[in-house]
């Protein structure tokens, strides 16, 4: 089984992978693409040669997935935290018999790798990256993102996040209100704001830097996805039926702030964005698997292809921009070659 | 995608919810089962799959008091998802004090819960031996009966006929559509559980409300627990009829647990359908009413301390004006 290029779409590589693709992502130096497997492997991809291995990581599902300079960091609902890389294999870094390790976190300087195990974050430190669980925190964490210069991690609960600037072992954090359920959390690339989708169909920003936050609203739907553009000054989310961002730079009047919506399409909602590190583009992935591109500076979007699936569930850039890799709930799973 | 059934098993402490629980599991059905239980207990649990969930109930900010959602099970079920084909259905074992409210609205109200899996049953494991007293200590006892479609009054063997008909009686009284099946040591066929759909919008059952209004008192104290069951003759209007159960539910929705109704509306070919629980109401157009057929809407409510007068005013107020052929 590998990744077989597809007859229509020159530079797209397709292959199903036979099980709920629960995240993917690209190693640093973009020259491998980790696909975390609702059976528990990871398949680990050269995008030259469409090479494929797969590592049987988890007993489970596997939940998760960062990438870290140092491997592919991941949790599964055997409860273990696992680091996985083409040269060292997968190692175990810590496990919590009994309980689901649902997020990981890690950033491109290798200064912070953490995971979640129910109301409690756990930082893996050191040159022998030994695990220490952090205080709990008031209820189970739906969330954590890490900034990108590792100066900052977060985690996102009942009625607000807690922020650990920096991340260190024992360290309490600090509490950020958020009324409410709130779910996915995401850093701006210059890590000054965070982007959090909640269970009543709303997003909210922190800017960190004003010590402001605000909420937007009018989604028909939970949102289920966001990414900042690479200027930090648009946040992509779903939970509509098009791409929404949202001008979110300082020079915005928070009075006058209109979302900016294209690509409409009327037969599934967004599930999952990934602005693009670089260019002015954004990738989604609509339900109903439909993998769509669009663009800010023609704020259009149009569909590339469609996956064998009900969700896309996951997209990913590599760090350069080049390519980009996604999978979804029914085993399909790609990548694309960017001319 | 085919929705995944959940089957929720909950009843107050010591009912015998674990015991049923490993019936299900160690009968030979040919199904594979994921299990949601609370907590590890200390009776071991024979399946492969089994999540543990502490319950965490998370109020939504829409403005209305009484939506809740269960966040962890929101959790544990996405999770659950990414196993699919690991599994045919889900049993979800509840703590004895547990609100069955929390659990339909999170049904309802959660796109990716409903769009994966399907409440199938609730079903409650009724104590014989110490409901009369579980039930006049705490009102969950009861409550956890308003939300059943299926009650298994258990430990059948060890109390009197007249107890168990007062029971069955008490049962009925707060949820006149429940089925009632007697059992020792929870040794009920396993197909009774299974394939129920009895939260589809389109099959909810309805039961006689001559019958349910005979329900007599007993020595079992109900909290004012109460399900009112109405009918009306002749059309009502639909946006009356909206209004109407959006006002009732804003001012009465905490008191009311359920609310369900097969209504006659001017001028559809098609039955009205809605089902609430506490604030949250959902609607739905249901089957096509067949030439000369007696169009007679019905309409049950079970809460705390309800008017059934008010209610039956506020219906036949809906009441289509005019006649238009």
């Amino acid at each position: 089984m590998t990744f077989a290029p597809d007859a229509e779409l020159p530079g797209l590589f397709l292959d199903n992978c036979n099980a709920y693709v629960a995240g993917c992502a690209f190693a640093d130096d973009g020259e491998t693409i980790a696909y975390a497997l609702g059976d528990g492997r990871i398949a680990l991809v050269d995008p030259e040669t469409a090479e494929t291995e797969f590592v049987a990581a988890h007993t489970g599902a596997v939940l998760c997935l960062a990438a870290s300079p140092k491997g592919f960091l991941s949790g599964g609902d055997d409860g273990r935290v696992m680091l996985t890389s083409l040269e060292t294999g997968t190692r175990e870094l810590a496990a919590f018999p009994g309980q689901w390790v649902e997020h990981v976190a890690a950033c491109a300087t290798g200064r912070v790798l953490a995971a979640t195990v129910g109301k409690q974050v756990v930082l893996f430190t050191g040159d022998d990256l030994a695990p220490s669980l952090l205080p709990e925190l008031p209820s189970t964490i739906a969330g954590l993102a890490a900034s990108p210069d590792g100066r900052a991690l977060a985690a996102s609960h009942y009625d607000g996040v807690t922020v650990y600037a920096p991340p260190r072992p024992g360290s309490t954090g600090n509490r950020l209100d958020g009324p409410g359920s709130n779910l996915t959390l995401v850093f701006s690339p210059d890590g000054g704001k965070m982007g959090l989708a909640t269970q009543d169909k709303s997003v909210r920003v922190y800017d960190l830097e004003n010590s402001a936050g605000y909420l937007l609203e009018g989604y028909p739907a939970k949102v289920r996805c966001l990414s900042f553009s690479s200027d930090s000054n648009t946040l992509w989310t779903g939970g509509e039926q098009a791409f929404v961002g949202w001008p979110v730079g300082a020079e915005t009047d928070p009075a006058t702030r209109e979302a900016l919506v294209f690509g409409a399409f009327e037969h599934g909602l967004l599930g999952t964005v990934a602005a693009h590190p670089v260019l002015p583009l954004v990738a989604g992935g609509f339900d109903g698997g439909v993998v769509f591109m669009g663009s800010v500076d023609r704020r259009g979007a149009a569909p590339l292809f469609a996956l064998q699936s009900h969700r896309v569930t996951c997209l990913a850039w590599s760090p350069d921009g080049r390519l980009l890799a996604g999978g979804s709930d029914g085993g399909p799973a790609f990548f694309l070659r960017l001319a | 995608m085919a929705s995944i059934p959940v089957t929720v098993l909950t009843g107050f402490l010591g009912a015998g919810k674990t015991t049923l629980l490993n019936r299900v599991l160690t009968e030979n059905h040919g199904r594979r089962f994921a299990v949601i239980v609370n907590e590890f207990g200390e009776i071991g649990i024979d399946n492969e799959l089994v999540v543990s969930s502490n319950e965490e109930i998370y109020l939504m900010n829409n403005g209305c008091i009484c939506c809740s959602v269960r966040g962890d099970l929101i959790r544990v079920l996405a999770g659950l998802a990414k196993r699919r084909g690991a599994y045919d259905a889900v049993l979800l074992e509840t703590t004895g004090l547990a609100d069955p409210a929390s659990i339909v609205q999170t049904f309802a109200m959660d796109e990716d819960t409903r769009e994966a899996f399907r409440l199938d049953s609730v079903t409650t494991v009724v104590d014989a031996l110490h409901f009369t007293r579980h039930a006049a200590e705490n009102r969950q006892v009861l409550e956890q009966v308003v939300y059943a479609d299926l009650v298994i009054l258990n430990k059948t063997d060890l109390v009197a006929p007249d107890v168990l008909a007062d029971i069955r009686s008490t049962v009925k009284r707060v949820n006149d559509t429940t089925q009632i099946v007697a059992a020792v040591r929870c040794d009920v066929p396993i197909a009774t559980l299974l394939d129920r759909d009895a939260f589809d919008i389109g099959k909810l059952l309805f039961g006689k409300p001559s019958t349910a209004d005979a329900a007599p008192g007993n020595h079992i104290e109900a909290h004012g627990i109460e399900s009112v069951s109405l009918t009306h003759d002749g059309p009502l209007d639909a946006e009356r009829l909206g209004d109407f159960l959006r006002e009732l539910l804003q001012t009465k929705g905490q008191d009311i647990y359920r609310c369900k109704g097969i209504m006659d509306v001017a001028q559809a070919k098609q039955r009205f359908i809605f089902h609430g629980v506490h604030m949250f109401l959902e609607t739905a157009w249901g089957a096509l009413w067949t030439e000369g057929e007696t169009r007679q809407s019905l309409a049950v409510f079970i809460g705390r301390d309800l008017d059934r007068e008010a209610l039956k005013q506020g219906l036949a107020g809906c009441a289509a004006r005019e006649k238009n052929a």
